[in-house]
């Protein structure tokens, strides 16, 4: 197993609140290392065209349109409630999370 | 009516039927829940189906609407109020749906019954819907093979009777390659035309529902129903009706169809799709039309532009997933960063994580300058290279998808293969195009090969029109009717 691809996945794994392990390790190492080399080849255009990259440029591109806002109307919802519902763990009002303070 | 005719139908035709009392709702439903009985265990296009509160529906049903008790599926990662909604992922097996999404209340206040929620590759991620958590479902032509993905479930559901129609979600393709694979009708509308309120999230520059059906006429109609802005997403934008009529008095002649030569003659490409859609080309022209080869270099990039975009998206949206606030929560944990990490680690597949593992990555402080930002900016030079193109040409054309359906297990055994799998549909997603996946041949086989028609953003009339005349004019000429899709949508 190459020690520096181990070290690089383990550094994103921690970024992306992962712990990879065994077999499932073993597999991505093997896959990532592919995938990242052959998502490399754009490194090589030439996107000097492009001057104004960012998010705008991604939101135009993908909605042809900037941003737009609307009014901030508050409104009364049921919401909270039924998503509550959906939490693994609540007290009724809010979400139950394992104790953060020793 | 006998099922037989009944199920000969296709949606727009069963609605007309049910509006004018020549069978009722409750009766398509039955039909398709006998379908259901029969072929589910083998076909698994379902993670959930609703029988007793769709025949409520049914029976309660306002008569007046556009889809009047048409049954319809729609994909697990649509919201449906009281439903379950999970991603086709264990990380959100007992999550309830706490609203409706947008669309989906859009048909259902156009009279359409929800059958079910079909199955999907976790999160909408894979190309075979062999990555959900609930198992693969099978092609319903020839079982040891796949429908495609993500969205297998909904393009099963509708090719094997298990519905009449579906809603699914198209990424990078998801729509349009199970379309093309269980020879069905497949679009993708321009980006920001569907409402993605209630869409559960996956790139959501990208993400985008749209129709799965078995003809050009009901994709034109569902269409209909589901577009338009909402004030619930801030990226939706308004967009016109397209005219049923036009479509069908559609002509090619005098049109400009341009065809992506780098999808076409890609060495990836087999020959028996090829071939098919050389045919069109070839009908096209015979029709009137000026078809030529278009370069569009970049469109050799564009797998590895899609996925930095969409991993990067990806590995944002599903940091959601904490073990706190939906679904599954990892047992024995005793910090919330052990709460964290155990959860997801315990709750994603393979597939996702090494998603969010590649999203990371390209966000990462060492690389967020040479992937990340420079995939953006090469996605707003494509973004160029279709406006130019589509300067000169009405439509663009290309293979949906570079084979026919595969066996079981082939796009597991080779993620990077099967990612490259998506080069005929990755482009239309990072420009933001409307693109619809067309039945236009078959293999040796038997097994269906589609057409991709593409327009300039807000085209559907134009994509839908020239589907339209390749379905009515094309499929008696070449004998598909019988073998896949039939001309009027009937199965």
């Amino acid at each position: 197993m190459d020690h520096t691809a181990e070290k690089e996945l383990e550094r994103v794994a921690k970024l992306a609140g992962l712990s990879v392990e065994g077999k499932e390790k073993e597999i991505l190492l093997s896959d990532l290392s592919r995938i990242t080399e052959y998502m490399e080849r754009i490194t090589t255009l030439d996107t000097s065209s492009v001057k104004d990259a960012g998010s705008n440029a991604a939101s135009e591109a993908s909605c042809g349109t900037r941003d737009s806002l609307r009014e901030d109307i508050a409104v009364q919802s049921e919401l909270p409630q039924t998503i509550l519902r959906g939490a693994p763990a609540s007290d009724g009002s809010s979400f139950a999370v394992p104790k953060t303070v020793e | 009516m006998e099922k037989e005719e009944l199920f000969s139908l296709p949606a727009y035709a069963l609605a007309e039927a049910v509006q004018n009392q020549k069978v009722t709702a409750e009766e398509a439903l039955d039909a398709v829940f006998q379908r259901i009985e029969e072929r589910e265990s083998d076909l698994h296009a379902y993670i959930s189906t609703r029988k007793e509160a769709a025949q409520i529906e049914a029976r309660n049903l306002k008569m007046q609407g556009k889809l009047s008790g048409v049954p319809v599926a729609i994909k697990d990662n649509l919201m449906l109020s009281g439903e379950k909604t999970t991603c086709g992922s264990k990380m959100l097996q007992e999550y309830v749906a706490p609203y409706t999404a947008t669309c989906v209340r859009k048909l259902q206040d156009s009279g359409c019954v929800i059958v079910g929620k079909t199955n999907m590759d976790e999160f909408g991620m894979g190309v075979s819907t062999e990555t959900s958590f609930f198992g693969a479902t099978s092609h319903p032509k020839a079982p040891s093979f796949v429908p495609g993905g993500s969205s297998g479930g909904a393009a099963a559901a509708v090719a094997s009777g298990e519905a009449w129609a579906a809603v699914g979600t198209d990424t990078g393709g998801s729509i349009r390659q199970p379309a093309a694979f269980c020879g069905l009708v497949g679009l993708r509308p321009t980006y920001g035309t569907i409402s993605r309120h209630g869409l559960v999230a996956f790139a959501s520059s990208m993400d985008i529902a749209g129709p799965i059906t078995r003809s050009v006429k009901d994709s034109a109609l569902f269409f209909n129903v589901m577009h338009g802005q909402d004030p619930k997403d801030q990226t939706s934008v308004p967009s016109d009706d397209v005219s049923l009529d036009q479509i069908e008095q559609y002509s090619v002649k005098g049109k400009r169809i341009g065809v992506l030569r780098e999808l076409l003659e890609s060495k990836d490409v087999d020959e028996e799709v090829s071939q098919a859609v050389r045919g069109v080309m070839d009908f096209y022209e015979r029709s009137g039309a000026v078809v030529e080869m278009v370069d569009m270099s970049l469109l050799d990039h564009a797998v590895a532009i899609y996925y930095v975009l969409s991993s990067a998206e990806a590995s944002s949206n599903l940091a959601r997933y904490d073990g706190v606030r939906y679904g599954f929560r990892a047992e024995g944990c005793r910090n919330p960063d052990e709460l964290y990490t155990k959860t997801r680690s315990e709750g994603f597949g393979l597939e996702v994580k090494r998603r969010i593992l590649l999203g990371n990555y390209v966000l990462s402080s060492e690389h967020f300058e040479d992937c990340f930002r420079q995939a953006e900016r090469a996605r707003e030079m494509m973004r160029r290279e279709f406006s130019h193109a589509f300067s000169k040409y009405d439509l663009l054309l290309s293979p949906v998808s570079a084979t026919t359906a595969p066996h079981k297990g082939k796009a597991a055994a080779d993620p990077l293969a099967s990612y490259l799998s998506d080069l005929c549909t990755v482009p239309a997603s990072l420009a933001g195009i409307p693109a619809i996946s067309v039945p236009c041949g078959q293999s040796r086989s038997g097994m269906p090969i589609g057409v991709q028609l593409m327009a300039d953003r807000f085209g559907e009339q134009e994509i839908l029109g020239a589907a339209r005349v390749l379905e009515r004019e094309y499929y008696s000429e070449t004998d598909i009717a019988g073998k896949g899709a039939s001309s009027d949508g009937g199965i």
